[in-house]
């Protein structure tokens, strides 16, 4: 037997490199988060198999036919499956709480205070313009959001950037509630809001969504696909008339999606290209943006309690961030602990619908202040 | 939050009045808060009452834990989702007497003050609006 026929057979084992077996090792923790921990499963499931796949040795599946490019080619690098997982967000997104408080809508944009103090720490620390902005936008929590900026302004850091925004979407429960504590007196958590008695019509209901695309659309052009695929699901929904679409997009839409986005992230995350200092550095920055955003949020939130002669509960601020609805049921169990009569869960439901939006505007903002084209 | 004023026997305090639930309000006097729990006797059937603009008198001034007999009406609307509140058993204040799920949230909602439960008037699976009667207590027998 020669030499050379040993080779061929073996040539897996020959090509194993540390960073491989490294990423497999990632990879096998994404698992464990998704499986055994619960982190996000829909979406760490796949990106970890995605991961796995990929970093093995020689992986045919990269090939230029191999099904992960396919799939990557198909769906991520032409901005398509985070807008159709956006279709079913919308689907699945109830705006009413947000236009029974439409003042709500401040929290959300000072919600997204955090993407841009982290976009100018990440320049500081030697990212280029395009990446600080893609590594910013993880700091609204909203990973879709987050593909779609870095997509277009960042490619190569795709993997490390879809990975922090939904490990921290699933760390939300742990991150925000000590920065809570840390920014607001017990006596401001203990601030009750009364559930507030209103209902919104069903025309009113229909119309939000067309009269914020239109809006968003004259006023931030590049966020037209982000809003624009939002509200498509949620007119949707809320116009009564195609239940099947609404339901379609909801469940076997964005299930299908879900696994071809989470495969293709999983492809990108290639030893030799993920396991840089850079990628550290993001998954820290990511997660301070997202602690500042909250933050800002609740200062914000502080603001409209004392203008309003301490009848808003500022701790609402802090869910002005994307991830819906985990934020405002977070905030919600906060006011619980500290007084079981205190049910402001409508009302952070509320800004964090406006997060919702306003973390898709503040991508599209990010675009044009890039100069993406 | 509204002002009133308040006249007993001669005597005059200003109270600032604050809803919390259709029959429990915040009230202030004196700059001490009390929690103060409105409900009709005369009503064979207590049931919430209506709020016109000056419903605010007379309320039995109660410090929390001390509050008693009434009705626990929903603080926000939603679908019952389980009913751990027993009719005839007593219930200390903070205990769970339902959950409520509310925007998918699973809310606890416990018990306002040390009570027995005279009767549970939601069944699991139905969905209620804000202020609806939930649990109707009884004082604490002896």
């Amino acid at each position: 037997m020669s030499a050379d026929f040993l080779a061929r057979l073996a040539q897996g084992v020959l090509n194993l490199s540390w960073q491989s077996l490294v990423m497999i090792a990632v990879a096998g923790l994404l698992l464990y988060l998704a499986i055994v921990r619960d982190y996000e499963p829909l979406l760490l499931l796949p990106i970890g198999a995605g991961a796995l796949l990929a970093n093995l040795p020689l992986s045919p599946l990269l090939g230029e036919q191999g099904m992960l490019t396919v799939i990557y080619r198909a769906g991520i690098e032409n901005e398509l499956f985070p807008l159709l997982i956006f279709i079913g967000i919308g689907a699945l997104t109830d705006f009413g709480p947000l236009l029974e408080n439409p003042r709500m809508v401040l929290l959300g944009a000072a919600g997204q205070f955090g993407i841009f103090a982290t976009l100018l720490l990440a320049l500081a620390l030697g990212f280029t313009r395009n990446e600080a902005a893609s590594i910013g936008i993880i700091g609204a929590i909203d990973g879709p959001t987050s593909i779609y900026v870095s997509g277009i302004l960042a490619p190569q850091l795709l993997g490390p950037i879809t990975v922090a925004a939904y490990s921290y979407m699933a760390l939300v429960p742990v991150i925000m509630p000590p920065v809570i504590r840390l920014l607001t007196s017990q006596r401001e958590r203990r601030i009750r809001m009364p559930y507030s008695q209103r209902t919104i019509s069903k025309r009113t209901r229909v119309i939000f969504p067309i009269a914020a695309t239109i809006i968003v659309g004259i006023l931030v052009p590049f966020a037209t696909p982000l809003v624009g695929s939002l509200m498509l699901g949620n007119l949707m929904r809320e116009s009564g008339a195609v239940e099947r679409l609404t339901h379609a997009s909801a469940n076997e839409l964005a299930n299908i999606v879900t696994l071809f986005l989470g495969l293709a992230v999983g492809s990108t995350m290639v030893g030799t290209e993920f396991l840089r200092l850079s990628t550290l550095l993001i998954l820290l920055l990511g997660i301070l943006a997202f602690a500042i955003d909250t933050a800002a949020g609740l200062l914000f939130g502080k603001l409209l309690s004392a203008l309003s002669g301490g009848r808003i509960n500022p701790i609402i601020g802090a869910a002005g961030i994307s991830a819906f609805p985990m934020a405002a049921r977070v905030v919600q169990r906060i006011a619980a602990e500290e007084d079981f009569e205190n049910f402001i869960l409508f009302h952070a439901m509320g800004a964090n619908a406006a997060g919702q939006v306003a973390s898709v505007v503040a991508g599209g903002v990010l675009l044009a202040l890039m100069g993406a084209g | 939050m509204r002002r009133y004023q308040l006249t007993v026997g001669g005597r005059s305090v200003e109270i600032a009045v604050e809803e919390l639930a259709a029959d429990r309000f915040q009230v202030a006097l004196d700059g001490q808060q009390y929690e103060v729990t409105l409900e009709a006797l005369d009503a064979a059937h207590p049931t919430p009452v209506p709020l016109p603009q000056a419903q605010a008198a007379p309320p039995s001034l109660t410090a929390p834990p001390a509050a008693a007999a009434g009705i626990l009406t929903a603080p926000l609307p939603g679908t019952v989702l389980t009913i751990e509140a027993v009719p005839g058993r007593p219930i200390r204040r903070g205990e769970p007497v339902l959950v409520l799920e509310a925007m998918k949230m699973q809310n606890i909602i416990r018990a306002p003050a040390d009570a027995v439960v005279a009767e549970v008037l939601v069944a699991p699976g139905q969905a209620v609006g804000y202020g609806e009667p939930l649990v109707r207590f009884e004082a604490k027998g002896p």
